[in-house]
């Protein structure tokens, strides 16, 4: 008797061991290949990731100095463009004093030789000649005055600090 | 002595004991390239950083005007040396020299002195060593002198001084020529940006073009005088109607308004810096240090520098910065926003002639 209940207790553990083979371990053995699979998945998207971020990576370093380069050319682009119109401004009005001079010296001739001319017209032509004069001279400050004040602004449009360090500088 | 104005700060009692015990006497330096703001005890000197060369008639020695009486007789022939705070080359440096010496005379700052000085920050490596040069060649601060960042020096103006050390902050020093934007953590900066695009130099020259498009082109006005109307006239707390005249070649006396003309390019200005905090600053600061980022979202702006006095700017920009950045921003502005960063600086003299 005691024998058949220790059997059928075997039995009945080998049934249990029976169904596990059968049943839990595969799905286990499914699962684990899954997941397996998975992983190996990821990894190789992990990968590409890491690929693509070395690439923009690289794009942002060239970009960057892209960007440095084109500011870099642009100021001194600015800058010539203001030397050529210094240059230019400078050219122009030592012409116009020339002009000025030699129109003065007309004038004067000519009230000389033509006492019938208006010398109140000549003289107020004269005035008007000093005024524009004045505002040339007025005109070329201004101008050095916004070169100076571009050239500089350009020079410190973004300057970015990006250390964690003490207010104190010296 | 050349023009002064002076104002009152609130100093510890302990500081004029500690002046009598020893003869050193602590003093603030800012250095501006519009403006130097001078703090020496109670006294503060706002002073033009300019300098105008003048030859003697009879003796053909050179001389030189500085300051308030040089903007003030030459107008836009005085020389305004500094470039963003430093000097950029050796002669500009050579007219701090002579601007500063001659300011230490005429404004009685004696030479044994500690000396803080405020500077912008900046990568202009060459700026700073210059600036450093000049410092050690006048005779100002030969008990000692120390060089800090101007942006930080205004947040101690603050009424927490030194307890602002603890504290985590965002600086906007709106100043004549740049921008400065410095994030505060427990004494230490974390980031900055500095912008020659937003200025309110830039400002001058728009009221400028205001005022010429306005009177289409009858008056043409100097950058000095566009200043001196936006410092005048500016307020964006309550918008009154203002008449200029003038005296026109042809025309006899000429009236116009300049109160739009002045409000609407400091509005514009206000965009511009909301723009560049909001579109540049707060974004590569949550780029660099994210954490600080959300940190300088819940903590203070404070707003200093020349732009800051004008009455009710602090308030809009307040509102303006929180409409854009969706959250409530505490915008506060120190005393005399002007002057802040050179009380700072004298807060930090005193400490050191008290050690």
């Amino acid at each position: 008797m005691e024998l058949e209940k220790r059997l059928e207790k075997w039995d009945a553990l080998f049934e249990e061991l029976r169904k596990v083979v059968e049943e839990f371990l595969p799905t286990v053995e499914k699962s684990i290949k899954e997941v397996t699979n998975k992983v190996s998945e990821l990894e190789q998207r992990m990968s590409v990731f890491e690929k693509e971020l070395a690439d923009i990576r690289m794009q942002t370093t060239e970009k960057s100095q892209n960007v440095e380069d084109i500011k870099n050319s642009f100021l001194s682009v600015v800058e010539d463009l203001n030397n050529s119109l210094n240059a230019e401004i400078s050219n122009l009005r030592n012409e116009l004093y020339n002009q000025i001079d030699e129109l003065k010296k007309n004038i004067s001739d000519v009230g000389v030789s033509s006492p019938g001319v208006d010398l109140e017209d000549l003289k107020n032509l004269e005035k008007e000649i000093d005024e524009v004069r004045g505002l040339i001279v007025k005109l070329s400050k201004e101008l050095e005055q916004f070169r100076n004040q571009m050239v500089e602004k350009h020079r410190i449009i973004r300057e970015k600090k990006v250390e964690g360090k003490s207010p104190r500088i010296l | 002595m050349g023009e002064a104005e002076k104002a009152e700060i609130n100093e510890p009692k302990a500081e004029s004991e500690t002046k009598s015990e020893s003869n050193v006497v602590p003093v603030g330096i800012k250095v501006g390239s519009q403006r130097t703001v001078i703090a020496k005890g109670n006294d503060i000197f706002i002073i033009e950083t300019c300098v105008k060369e003048k030859e003697n008639p009879i003796t053909g020695e050179k001389d030189y005007v500085i300051g308030n009486e040089a903007a003030e007789l030459y107008g836009d022939e005085a020389v305004y040396m500094l470039r963003g705070g430093l000097p950029g080359n050796e002669e500009e440096a050579e007219l701090l020299k002579i601007f500063l010496t001659r300011v230490a005379s005429e404004y009685g700052i004696p030479e044994n002195t500690y000396v803080t000085y405020g500077i912008p920050s900046t990568e202009a490596e060459e700026g700073v060593n210059l600036f450093k040069k000049v410092v050690s060649q006048v005779p100002l601060g030969w008990v000692g002198k120390e060089v800090w960042n101007d942006s930080f020096l205004s947040a101690l103006a603050l009424p927490e001084g030194l307890g602002m050390l603890d504290k985590t902050f965002v600086v906007i020093n709106a100043g004549s020529t740049t921008t400065d934007v410095v994030a505060v953590r427990r004494g230490e900066i974390v980031f900055s940006m500095v912008t020659g695009e937003v200025s309110g130099d830039i400002v001058d020259r728009w009221i400028k073009n205001e005022i010429m498009n306005e009177t289409r082109g009858a008056v043409n006005i100097d950058l000095s005088t566009a200043r001196s109307y936006k410092e005048k006239y500016a307020n964006l707390k309550e918008w009154k109607s203002v008449q200029e005249t003038v005296q026109l070649f042809d025309k006899g006396l000429y009236s116009f308004r300049i109160d739009e003309a002045v409000n609407k390019p400091v509005e514009r200005y206000l965009d511009s810096l909301v723009d560049f905090l909001t579109l540049e600053f707060l974004p590569s600061l949550a780029e660099f240090n994210f954490k600080m980022y959300k940190k300088a979202l819940e903590s203070e702006f404070i707003l200093a520098g020349g732009m800051a006095e004008i009455p009710g700017l602090k308030e809009k920009f307040a509102t303006k910065i929180s409409d854009a950045l969706g959250v409530a921003i505490t915008v506060r502005c120190p005393e005399s926003p002007l002057t802040a960063s050179a009380r700072g600086a004298l807060l930090i003299s005193s400490l050191r002639v008290k050690q």
